[in-house]
């Protein structure tokens, strides 16, 4: 049982001094007048003081239970998450209680409250329910809820922590795989570069549910009911392996906070990944900075692609500093099957690959692509001619050192696609298109 | 000054009011006006800041520099105004228990502070009524000059008579102990009360309300109108709790009140039956009654609960993390 002690606010510190340099003045003028005044307001604030102890003795984590529902694991940036929690309190006496469930901060509150300020008498239930947008991309935690008792005059208060802390997973916006989504990207420009692949497999594999990223064609009518569709799965004659290599040292926070150069890398690579599966290839996930920060091995299995999901969607920045051969030399022994390796990495001029690790690549038949932000087209386009000249003169050099390090990379035969904000979508489905297509260079 | 605050500010003000006017009286008209006049300075010190915000403070400071300059002049004999400075000087030493009790009972002062500057104030106040005892008394009657000789003596004395008593020395005279107004004494309790009222609203620390009356539920907007929201999360939304108040009979602070009052009468009751055993009873009570309150916070936390929570909430942290 946790229970924390009575804090005196300001107000109540305050009332205890006043109380008693009133008692004091009582004092010096030794006028029953004055000193009746000093002994009422220190009465008055000491045993208000003791009676909200006595009254909150039972405020200890362990008298509430708590029980989250309706509660949103994955939401878009921008989404809406719900949220709603039922609070139980046991035995003990009623007093004002603030209830808080603590929202991370980049959680908007849209309809409802996390927080209530209420009189809790013994052995009631209180419910929060709001509804949240996220605002930025990431693994996020709602919780703890945090229970503040006041004294009804605000001279003290209690806290009690209730352990309800609940994970959630912001994706980007455009990651959503939706009917509704699949449909715009098959008319839009990406959509068809991804349709652009060969046939599906014939070797028959297993039944699955339907999803909204499957053909409609590839429906088992027979074996489908009104309720619940199945589709055939394929063992794919020509099934790829990827893996998705995402740095994530400071150099990929470059853009502005929410649409930087990882969020990009986060967007396309989910965007990919997830196509990638609906079509029976295999991918796999590696984080890394100046050493591996997540790794997940090739696969096609439902568990692990949910599993990319997540990995992906909480890519966050990292200390450290990206070395591309470290990686490339960790992947390499990790990767069963000749594999397409797609790199989002800032490059830096004199950290590039080194050539022997690029040769044991090569000769175990992986193809490596790198797509890298191109620092100008990062930042929105300003408007104002002064700002403009200031922009092109701040980021000038980081062009020309993004450059030259593209330009080394390339010159050793790694294919390199600068990308700016918006376009890595259409730049990586292109490469996910070549690959499917047998195309691409080889490293 | 927000209207909160005037209420007991008005509820207040009539005690030392009271005292000026009970201290003066009898005096020429003549001086009355002036002294009326050096009142009205004295006030507007205190509420020129609140009605003409822009240069309201610097004109009430150049006031406040002219009357010090004059009561310390006529108390050092050289007054700048002659014989009329010592009518200034008792007018404003008059304003001195109102204007400290405006100026501390204002929102943005602490409780403490509210309390400090109601119990200087009454003394100050008592000092005024004693002053006039000892004016009536002087050769010439009751004059400014007198009453001004009158007020120094009070303090004087007052302040010999308790270095006296501490010491222990014998005979000491303390002039505030004799006074006993009945009608000021009902108007400080009427102040006094003022002052408690701040307590009627019931706060956090922070100063938000709590809540007293039940919250109503009709006209609230509806959200699953803006957002798409599930059928179920909509109905959970629907029976969410709202803010309520404590059930009836339960006012918040009152049994705290009631039981302070029971303290502050036996405490008097002690002090009339037998003062010095009574004085000393209040001082062991005193300190006995903040000794529990330190005990009590300083508890360590029990039960093994993991080192000092963060104070997150008081109510105006609203919703964030």
């Amino acid at each position: 049982m946790t229970l924390a002690r009575v804090l005196p606010t300001p107000r109540g510190w305050g009332l205890v001094a006043g109380g008693l340099l009133a008692l004091l003045v009582g004092y010096l003028a030794l006028n029953l007048l004055i000193l009746l005044l000093g002994v009422l307001v220190l009465a008055f604030a000491a045993i208000e003081l003791l009676g909200f102890a006595w009254a909150t003795r039972s405020l200890a984590s362990d008298a509430f239970t708590a029980q989250r529902s309706e509660n949103s694991s994955q939401v878009a940036v921008g989404g809406t998450g719900t949220m709603a929690l039922r609070l139980d309190r046991g035995p003990g006496a009623g007093c004002f209680v603030e209830i808080y469930d603590r929202l991370p901060e980049a959680f908007h509150p849209l309809a409802g409250e996390p927080r209530l300020l209420s009189w809790w008498g013994p052995g009631e239930t209180k419910r929060l329910a709001y509804a949240y947008r996220p605002e930025r991309r990431g693994a996020f935690e709602i919780g703890p809820t945090i229970l503040v008792a006041h004294d009804p005059v605000g001279l003290a208060f209690r806290i009690a922590t209730v352990e309800t802390r609940w994970p959630v997973e912001v994706i980007p916006a455009s990651s959503i795989w939706r009917t509704d989504l699949v449909s715009r990207l098959r008319s839009e420009p990406v959509g068809e570069i991804l349709a652009a692949r060969r046939g599906a497999g014939s070797e028959f594999r297993s039944l699955r549910e339907y999803d909204a990223a499957d053909d409609f064609r590839s429906i088992v009518w027979k074996r489908s009911t009104l309720e619940q569709l199945y589709v055939r799965e394929t063992e794919s004659e020509n099934r790829n392996d990827l893996l998705l290599l995402l740095d994530v040292s400071r150099a990929m926070a470059l853009g502005v906070a929410g649409a930087d150069a990882l969020d990009q890398a986060v967007d396309a690579a989910l965007l990919v990944a997830r196509y990638a599966f609906s079509q029976g290839d295999q991918v796999g996930v590696l984080l890394f900075t100046d050493g591996p920060v997540e790794f997940l091995e090739v696969d096609h299995r439902l568990e692990h692609r949910a599993q990319v999901d997540r990995t992906l969607s909480a890519a966050a920045i990292e200390p450290g500093t990206f070395r591309f051969g470290t990686a490339l030399a960790y992947l390499a022994p990790r990767l069963r099957r000749p594999t397409a390796i797609f790199a989002f990495t800032a490059l830096e001029p004199g950290r590039e690959p080194p050539g022997a690790v690029l040769a044991d690549l090569r000769r175990a038949g992986h193809r490596l692509h790198v797509f890298a932000p191109d620092p100008a087209g990062m930042f929105p386009p300003v408007a104002e001619p002064f700002a403009a000249e200031l922009v092109d003169f701040s980021v000038g050099p980081e062009e020309a050192r993004a450059r030259a390090a593209a330009e080394a990379v390339r010159s050793i035969g790694v294919p390199v696609t600068s990308f700016d904000r918006g376009s890595l979508r259409g730049e990586v489905a292109g490469g996910y298109a070549r690959l499917r297509g047998g195309g691409g260079a080889t490293a | 000054m927000r209207l909160a605050g005037s209420l007991w500010v008005l509820l207040g003000a009539p005690a030392f009011v009271y005292a000026a006017a009970a201290t003066v009286a009898g005096l020429p008209p003549g001086v009355l006006a002036s002294l009326v006049a050096a009142y009205a300075a004295a006030a507007a010190i205190v509420v020129l800041p609140y009605f003409w915000p822009a240069h309201g403070g610097l004109f009430a400071t150049a006031i406040f520099v002219a009357l010090l300059l004059v009561v310390v002049g006529t108390i050092f004999g050289s007054s700048p105004l002659g014989s009329g400075g010592d009518t200034v000087t008792f007018g404003a030493l008059a304003a001195g228990p109102l204007i400290l009790f405006i100026v501390t009972c204002r929102d943005e002062e602490g409780l403490g502070t509210r309390v400090l500057g109601l119990a200087v104030a009454a003394a100050d106040a008592l000092a005024l009524l004693a002053a006039r005892a000892i004016s009536l008394g002087l050769p010439g009657g009751l004059s400014t000059a007198s009453l001004l000789a009158g007020y120094l003596e009070v303090i004087g004395s007052q302040a010999r008579g308790v270095a006296n008593l501490i010491a222990g020395a014998p005979g000491a005279t303390l002039p505030l102990e004799a006074v006993s107004d009945p009608a000021f004494v009902a108007l400080v309790g009427l102040a006094t009360l003022a002052t408690l009222l701040t307590f009627v609203r019931p706060a956090t620390g922070s100063g938000a309300e709590l809540p007293t009356v039940e919250a109503g539920r009709a006209g609230e907007e509806d959200p699953a109108a803006t957002y798409e929201l599930s059928a179920e999360f909509r109905a959970a939304l629907a029976a969410r709790s709202r803010a309520e108040p404590p059930p009836l009979g339960r006012l918040p602070g009152l049994p705290a009140l009631l039981a302070a009052v029971v303290v502050a009468g036996l405490v008097a009751l002690g002090i009339s039956l037998a003062p010095t055993t009574g004085l000393c009873g209040t001082s062991v009570g005193a300190i006995a009654a903040v000794a529990a309150v330190i005990l009590v916070v300083r508890r360590p936390f029990e039960r093994g609960a993991p080192g000092a929570p963060d104070p997150v909430a008081p109510a105006h942290r609203a919703g964030r993390a």
